[in-house]
């Protein structure tokens, strides 16, 4: 039996399928238990960010800080309505800023009315919120569909969900005025778009598909962390 | 996941605030152990522990009933601490990133006396921090679920809706990854952790 480091590592976290060989392979080969010692060291060294006790009172601080900021939650409702509207462009882009802030079925007339109420500020907090719930939700297909590990038809239909979604959220950041993020998703929708209309096989995602995904999944990453640094 | 929580979560989809206190006071300190380890500071874990659950207030419609809700909090806290540790370091590049201790408590691994043992404790951690920061997020996950909480790769894959295969190349390449950068400093320091 010949073991690599990768059979080590499964050893020492107790994954590995065949531990008593693993075992006799240590007893008998002073090399490969010179490896393991050397493995077993540095992953010590992890335990230099072993965390201490929080200081007591955690939960009731942490209610108190969460509580305040609890709006009601989006209901699965919002993905529809942010999809349908994307076939209204100056419609969608209030639609969906309403549909975040009222949380009901917004009619035309109610969009309008509740687009009037808002000012600039508020517009441009919802919008940001919207975007990065969007980048959130593309960041774990891409994920996904980088690791290679997922389901293609899954990612297909999840896909073809977020490319009607990154379509209103492209002309919403051009409308706000959020250029880099209208260009990472602008480079998103070409990308959303072969994988929603990739064959429907059971064979693997090619290297070059995950490559890309991998590429775009930093890319979304960035623009996530710099739409939160306009927040 | 039980049929209680399974439950709180349901209430708390329908806007129950009390469904959601439980399960903020349920997870408070494995999610902020989590972030500590991410964030070497207790009260920077804090923040990115309140993040985390107004995080998962606002995205629980998207949560699998079938996954686990500890390993989808759990994921999302570490992403929240890395965003939280990039903002800290993009504002105070040059600050010391790892604490001796924070708010008067002391650390749990060590309480060495040795000055030179405790740089060499701190250089450590913030090596590591840095390494597991810099990781691809399913790499990073893969190593905290892995190492610090137990997980199987089985549980692994499925927090990371991935196949186990990729779980475990996840952790191989993140392990790979932190050996590289802390085998050397442990070599050079010739001090064991205490």
């Amino acid at each position: 039996m010949s073991l690599r480091d990768d059979d080590l590592i499964l050893f020492f976290y107790g994954e590995h399928d065949a531990p008593a060989e693993v075992e006799r392979e240590l007893a008998s080969d002073p090399d490969l238990a010179r490896r393991y010692e050397t493995l077993v060291r540095e992953l010590s060294a992890l335990r230099a960010i072993e965390a201490p006790q929080p200081r007591p009172g955690l939960e009731g601080r942490m209610w108190a800080r969460v509580e305040p900021e609890l709006s009601p939650p989006r209901s699965v409702f919002g993905w529809r309505w942010a999809a349908a509207a994307a076939a209204v462009a100056v419609i969608a882009f209030g639609g969906f800023l309403a549909g975040r802030m009222i949380q009901t079925t917004p009619d035309e007339g109610k969009v309008v009315e509740t687009i009037k109420g808002f000012s600039p500020d508020q517009r441009a907090r919802v919008l940001q919120a919207a975007l990065a719930d969007h980048l959130e939700s593309s960041q774990r297909l891409l994920l996904e569909v980088a690791n290679g590990g997922g389901s293609i038809d899954e990612e297909r239909a999840v896909a073809a969900v977020l490319l009607d979604d990154n379509r209103l959220y492209r002309r919403a950041a051009q409308l706000a005025g959020e250029r880099r993020v209208a260009a990472v998703l602008g480079e998103l929708q070409g990308l959303l778009a072969d994988i929603a209309g990739a064959p429907a096989s059971s064979g693997p995602r090619s290297p070059q598909a995950r490559a890309q995904s991998e590429d775009m999944l930093f890319k979304v990453r960035v623009a996530r962390n710099n739409l939160k640094g306009l927040s | 996941m039980d049929v209680a929580e399974l439950e709180r979560v349901r209430r708390a989809r329908r806007g129950d605030s009390e469904a959601f206190r439980a399960i903020v006071e349920a997870y408070s300190q494995p999610l902020w152990r989590a972030a500590f380890r991410v964030l070497g500071d207790g009260a920077a874990a804090e923040d990115a522990v309140q993040n985390t659950f107004l995080r998962a207030w606002r995205s629980l419609d998207r949560f699998d009933e079938k996954a686990e809700l500890s390993t989808w909090l759990y994921r999302i806290a570490i992403n929240a601490a890395i965003d939280l540790r990039r903002e800290r370091k993009r504002r105070e590049p040059f600050s010391a990133p790892v604490p001796e201790d924070f708010n008067g408590q002391a650390r749990a691994a060590s309480e060495t006396p040795d000055p030179q043992k405790s740089a060499v404790w701190r250089d450590l951690a913030d090596r590591a921090q840095d390494v597991i920061a810099e990781l691809p997020e399913a790499e990073r996950t893969a190593i905290l679920l892995r190492h610090f909480e137990g997980c199987s790769i089985a549980e692994i894959a499925a927090a990371l809706g991935s196949g186990e295969n990729a779980a475990k190349q996840a952790v191989f390449r993140a392990v790979h990854k932190l050996r590289a950068v802390l085998g050397p400093l442990m070599e050079d320091s010739r001090h064991e952790p205490a």
